[in-house]
């Protein structure tokens, strides 16, 4: 392997512990509950929608799925809770987790197949089809690294930082090089009107202040894909931070993405009983091997 | 201390790098050239319109004549009547060429609210509000006598990609 070839591995498949792909999967599993049965909960209503109304998407036809049906949203709902629900246990990860991504990506795109389109929900989606690939990973398995696990954990941050790059990039595509300028906020806040919205709508400076920090850090944050150690940690602070507002102001809260960011943490370091018991041992060890004037 | 390390063979390095990179590619080409049916490579495109300063924010609303002979507002929401006002603002276009949709609002209405006073006649508007002044002007852009209003049929046009 010549070094080229090993920069690439080492950037796209570092080696990561499983316990990490482990801690993720409990999050993306159990934030599937809340997301079809609290965040996206249009699929169960669309069933008793005509089918005059439903647009389809390129997705769903490719992959033969119906205009959905009163009987149908239900099944699926079903399938949806059993299989994130087994994934979450870390058993039969493969079959349970891919049962469980097509089952998403069938619920999320009978969502989005009646003209409304969000893109809050691509990590999540690369987040259901890698973590599979992993394979069987333990919460205690923190000192076993595996590529297998890295790569997953990579494609789930890449998926994450690309909602934010490319929000950037269709903001030029479709708003122009004035975006920043602009008064879509204003519009937005005039939508949904609520807490400190009004008065932010009513200084166009500090509109246009807040579009310009938004539109910079969404073209730069490929650079979280290197950083690390504090660094990483002020930059994820930053988007947490840019999501609260988001939420506050717009009541738009993009929780399938903020899920997805946790990729970037160590997980593997949380307490867990296994971890404990490894702390615990090692300390007598540590110390003995302390100069005694130390001590 | 570290553990063992599982690496990747030739094989298994291989296909993550292949997906990796149609992945990445796909969903660049999403925003750059595609469009929303590319979902899940949709354009990140929320919010990226642009509205001018001195603009017209438009929203639309839908009222209906119920057969009580009161005008009431259509509850767009996936809570209440099952679709979304930002469904009905991208299948507008449709709805003002194909006004017997509305037909469809009529039999949604019926199925989820079924408690509600029935709609006669749906009117789909637009209110056009001026960005600083505040004036708002509204307009009707579609009108759907609903055909058996207390039994409302589906008008059978045919969903399906746009």
């Amino acid at each position: 392997m010549n070094a080229v070839e090993r920069s690439v591995e080492n950037f796209l498949a570092p080696e990561l512990p499983l316990a990490r792909v482990a801690w993720l999967r409990r999050f993306v599993y159990a934030f599937v509950w809340l997301d079809v049965l609290w965040i996206v909960t249009d699929p169960i209503p669309h069933g008793d929608v005509p089918p005059s109304l439903y647009r389809g998407l390129e997705v769903r036809t490719l992959l033969h799925l119906p205009a959905p049906s009163h009987d149908y949203v239900r099944v699926l709902l079903a399938v949806i809770l059993v299989s994130s629900a087994v994934a979450f246990t870390g058993r039969v990860p493969r079959l349970a987790g891919w049962v469980c991504a097509v089952g998403m990506l069938d619920w999320v795109s009978n969502a989005f197949a009646y003209s409304k389109v969000d893109h809050d929900h691509f990590a999540l989606m690369v987040a259901l089809f890698v973590l599979p690939t992993a394979g069987r990973a333990r919460l205690s398995d923190v000192d076993v690294t595996s590529r297998a696990a890295g790569w997953a954990i990579r494609m789930v941050q890449i998926g994450a930082v690309s909602i934010y790059f490319l929000s950037a990039n269709a903001k030029m595509r479709f708003g122009g090089w004035g975006w920043a300028n602009g008064a879509t906020l204003t519009w937005a806040l005039s939508r949904r009107p609520n807490s400190i919205g009004p008065w932010v709508a009513s200084h166009p400076a500090l509109v246009h202040a807040l579009q310009w920090v938004a539109l910079v850090a969404e073209f730069s944050s490929p650079v979280v894909l290197w950083l690390r150690g504090k660094a990483l940690y002020a930059a994820l602070l930053f988007w947490a931070g840019f999501h609260l507002t988001t939420y506050v102001m717009l009541k738009i809260h993009f929780l399938p993405l903020v899920v997805c960011l946790l990729s970037f943490l160590p997980l593997e370091r949380l307490p867990h009983p296994a971890t404990l018991r490894r702390v615990v041992t090692a300390r007598p060890r540590a110390a003995s091997e302390a100069p005694s004037s130390a001590r | 201390m570290r553990g063992p390390t599982r690496s990747l063979g030739p094989y298994a390095a291989l296909w993550r790098l292949a997906v990796a990179a149609a992945v990445v590619t796909t969903v660049c080409l999403g925003t750059w050239v595609g469009n929303d049916d590319w979902w899940p490579f949709a354009p990140m495109s929320q919010y990226a319109f642009s509205v001018q300063n001195n603009g017209i924010i438009n929203s639309l609303t839908m009222d209906a004549l119920t057969v009580d002979g009161e005008v009431v507002r259509v509850p767009l929401s996936k809570e209440k009547i099952g679709i979304e006002r930002a469904e009905i603002e991208g299948q507008a276009p449709r709805i003002i060429a194909h006004p017997e949709l509305l037909q469809d609002i009529a039999v949604l209405h019926s199925r989820l609210l079924p408690h509600e006073p029935a709609y006669q006649v749906i009117y789909l508007r637009n209110t056009s509000t001026q960005i600083g002044t505040g004036a708002a002007t509204i307009h009707t852009l579609a009108t759907w006598q609903v055909r058996d209003p207390l039994r409302p049929q589906p008008s059978g046009i045919p969903g399906g990609a746009p």
